[in-house]
């Protein structure tokens, strides 16, 4: 079939073609953090034949600004991994298989969160984040960005729930298990890859959040994301140690990316496609 | 039998004190940073509060929403809100469906593809933004040396026009993979027969797109456009880096107005104001979505 081997030829060529729109960025990223300054700051670009070296990496590894904000990223995206977790997966197990007083209101707060821009609440939250002392705190980001990334963990684990079958849960009852019992023995497993992507959906985008951390933090809770502003707003703009900052800010997703590529593709699915 | 009379009795009674341990975290965080905020800041809309004045707070009544919402620049903002949400949707549902197609056919090599058209939607969206500030610098950056070899010569961030059109670019960029990966799940997904009846009664390949499997794709694409907007309209980070809002105000958001607002000029009340505002614009989004996500 002639058609056939031109429309893959097509297809290659596509590929390949929106590959290199999406990579080059990343490319230049991690060039350019191997850059000397005057390489990385020469015209035309030194793509590819410039001299490799490691003194932005070394002096990112030596600054303890950057190793402050490095701690702060990932305190906060670990404890907010944690607190989305334990806070959405009872919710969206109480919300696909029970009823009770006050479910209404939380499906109108969970809904009203994930199409609001967060601006709107953060403008608010500031002003009262600041009268309760709470301003440039680790646990303030922890707990608005888990509230800000519950609805969309809730809704991937009210799918994952909901594609359990409930005579499952009915046998057990049946056999005289106790409610409790059957959500730990039954439901828990079966609802571990869901929970799995939940908690890598929240690590990385705990990750890269920016706005929570520039409006709610000043020196002492300052993550990667608001630190990397620093060097382009400075007369001169350093690029090597930009690049090599944003080098490190991409680098847990790219491991993500190869290691747990079935995860996030099924939670995208689940959380938009589902019945 | 015995079925269907137990499951009314196990779903709905007994449980709900333990419903509530359930929902409890989950709604101290909604009530603590979701109704909270709400409630203040539609109260410091009407109030003269303000972070850096030391006024007594009083009861201003509309005037907040006279001053920031009923002006040209909000509505500005709102247009420029709206034409990042159009064209990057737009952009993204034609280049998406193509390429959602091509990965659809499972050639060899396609997981490897998968892969790196995922990248964007996982990368800093903030550090991106950065890293192209220094691709279009108008001295030396890397866009700058691939245009003389078209022979062009544009400085894309110094008129409005092409720098709301960088924003976009970079909005297209970021969630082009959600809308390959679920329109490849959604074409994935298609009966195959009605495909192929209509190839073998003769259709040709615009037939089969436009008369076929577009509208079969319907709802997939209605479920895209609406997640997509509610992000589209929210956009941040990629404006507070790559343009400041500049030229002159070409690319503020509402987002961004709200937060220079709030966040330059301290002007809680104000600021609120334009929050307030916005959530009447989304209502409508949030009728869509809650008829979407039936618990």
């Amino acid at each position: 079939m002639k058609s056939s081997l031109i429309s893959k030829v097509f297809g290659y060529i596509l590929l390949i073609s929106i590959s290199i729109v999406i990579i080059f960025p990343v490319f230049y990223t991690l060039s350019t953090a191997l850059k000397t300054n005057a390489d990385s700051q020469t015209f035309p670009p030194k793509l590819f034949n410039f001299d490799v070296t490691s003194e932005n990496l070394r002096y990112l590894a030596t600054n303890e600004d950057f190793y402050a904000a490095v701690r702060v990223s990932f305190l906060v995206a670990i404890f907010t991994t944690l607190l989305v977790v334990f806070a959405a997966t009872p919710l969206a197990y109480s919300l696909s298989r029970m009823n009770y007083p006050g479910k209404k209101l939380i499906v109108l707060l969970v809904t009203l969160i994930q199409v609001t821009p967060a601006i709107v609440l953060l403008v608010p939250l500031f002003a009262l984040v600041t009268k309760f002392g709470l301003y440039d705190k680790i646990i303030t980001q922890v707990l608005i960005l888990s509230a800000l990334i519950l609805p969309f963990a809730t809704w991937i684990l009210v799918a994952f729930v909901k594609s359990i079958p409930y005579e499952l849960e009915e046998a057990a009852f049946v056999d005289g298990a106790s409610r409790l019992q059957v959500i730990w023995h039954i439901i828990r497993p079966l609802l571990a890859p869901g929970i799995m992507t939940v908690a890598i959906f929240t690590l990385i985008g705990a990750w890269n959040e920016f706005l929570v951390p520039v409006i709610m933090s000043e020196s002492n809770a300052k993550p990667v994301t608001v630190l990397i502003t620093i060097f382009i707003t400075e007369k001169n703009i350093d690029y090597g140690l930009l690049a090599a900052a944003c080098s490190f800010l991409f680098l847990p997703v790219l491991l993500f990316t190869i290691f747990a590529k079935r995860f996030i593709v099924g939670g995208l699915l689940a959380g938009s496609v589902k019945g | 039998m015995i079925k269907s009379e137990i499951r009314p009795v196990r779903r709905y009674s007994r449980s709900s004190g333990l419903a509530v341990m359930f929902s409890l975290p989950g709604l101290l965080l909604l009530i603590s940073v979701v109704l909270a905020p709400l409630i203040t800041g539609f109260y410091y809309s009407v109030t003269n509060s303000s972070l850096i004045s030391s006024e007594p707070t009083r009861f201003v009544g509309l005037e907040n929403y006279r001053n920031e919402v009923f002006t040209q620049t909000f509505s500005d903002a709102l247009r420029v809100s709206l034409l990042i949400t159009f064209f990057s949707i737009v952009t993204q549902l034609g280049t998406g469906y193509v390429i959602a197609k091509v990965l659809a056919r499972s050639m060899r090599g396609t997981s490897f593809f998968v892969s790196v058209i995922m990248l964007p939607m996982l990368l800093t969206p903030v550090a991106i933004g950065m890293m192209w500030s220094l691709m279009l610098n108008p001295d030396i950056g890397v866009v700058k040396w691939l245009q003389s070899f078209v022979g062009l010569d544009v400085n894309f961030l110094a008129t409005p026009s092409t720098a709301l059109g960088a924003i976009i670019f970079l909005e297209w960029w970021g969630h082009l993979p959600f809308v390959v990966l679920v329109l490849m799940a959604g074409i994935l997904n298609l009966p195959k027969e009605i495909i192929e009846s209509a190839s073998i009664d003769g259709a040709n390949w615009w037939q089969l797109n436009l008369r076929v499997i577009i509208p079969m794709l319907a709802p997939v694409i209605a479920v895209i456009v609406i997640i997509r907007s509610v992000n589209a309209f929210r956009m941040f980070d990629t404006i507070f880096v790559l343009t400041g809002g500049g030229p002159g105000s070409a690319t503020v958001n509402l987002p961004f107005l709200a937060y220079k607002a709030a966040f330059t000029y301290f002007d809680t009340s104000r600021a609120s104001a334009i929050a307030v505002a916005i959530v009447v614009i989304v209502m409508p989004v949030y009728f869509i979505f809650s008829k979407m996500t039936k618990v």
